[in-house]
């Protein structure tokens, strides 16, 4: 099931579109969706952090919470570097749901607030590497 | 550790359950290792604010309450939570180091704009991880910083 699926069936009636009019092309991970306040941006948490952890070098023994919010950081950053020459600021993002990559399902490590406040680290290194 | 103090998530309920008069303007300011900021501070003279000159003002560097200042939303359906990332805010040192002297800053704190520096509330902290300063010319950064509210 790929992103707009995904979003079609978690918000039913509303409108998920791979390209909107007017707004800058959304990476393949990320689609627009629209509810009453506006367009957001979706991402499927079952692409997105197999994906980003992919990216880091995060293999599966080694997930933990430090590094899911390494991950989340870097696509967030993502989506705002790829929409900002288009002069169009990542103003709302939604997350879907999925259990399997809740914080609390994996270990501490270095602890998700350290992940969160030091993700710019890792995020210069995919750059630096081609991966972002 | 980052978070709210008790007093800004009373704020926070009653500017939105309440209609309670928001700040026009919030601020992040710096604080020195001295004291570390917790869920039960209320007010920046419960803690050390670094030294003001060379590019920091005391009580820091004002926030406009829009979408430019707060720029991204995230509504995290996977964690049950929400968050909301700062613009960057930049300190540039300018005739001399920041702080201009003392401790270096460890704390960033959100707060409101009480027109006495010392009684703003506390409302969000951040932890810099080490004592930061910045020679004349550099910019201290304070980058995408979040503020999440969980259940």
């Amino acid at each position: 099931m790929n992103i707009i699926e995904r979003v079609q069936r978690a918000f039913a009636g509303e409108k998920p579109r791979p390209t909107v009019e007017g707004m800058p092309e959304l990476p393949e991970w990320a689609a627009w969706a629209e509810d009453e306040d506006g367009l957001y941006v979706a991402v499927d948490p079952n692409v997105v952090y197999p994906m980003w952890l992919d990216k880091l070098g995060v293999g599966k023994a080694a997930r933990t919470q430090y590094w899911l919010e390494v991950a989340r950081r870097c696509f967030t950053e993502a989506l705002k570097e790829r929409l900002a020459p288009s002069g169009v600021p990542l103003e709302r993002l939604r997350i879907l749901k999925g259990e399997a990559w809740r914080l609390v399902n994996f270990p501490a490590g270095e602890g998700e607030q350290a992940g969160s406040l030091g993700f710019r680290t890792h995020w210069l290194r995919l750059k630096r590497e081609g991966k972002a | 550790m980052p978070g709210w103090t008790n007093k800004g998530k009373m704020r926070a309920l009653a500017v939105w359950l309440r209609a309670a008069t928001p700040p026009t303007n919030l601020f992040i300011a710096l604080f020195t290792n001295a004291a570390a900021p917790n869920p039960d501070t209320n007010i920046v003279g419960d803690l050390t604010q670094i030294a003001a000159g060379n590019g920091y003002s005391s009580g820091g560097a004002s926030l406009n309450r829009n979408s430019t200042d707060f720029d991204t939303l995230t509504e995290d359906d996977t964690n049950d939570r929400g968050l909301v990332q700062l613009k960057d805010i930049v300190f540039t040192a300018s005739g001399g180091p920041i702080p201009a002297s003392g401790s270096g800053a460890r704390y960033a704190a959100m707060t409101d704009d009480n027109a006495t520096v010392g009684s703003r509330e506390i409302y969000t902290f951040w932890d810099l991880s080490s004592d930061r300063t910045v020679s004349d010319g550099q910019s201290l950064t304070l980058q995408d910083f979040e503020i999440r509210l969980t259940e």
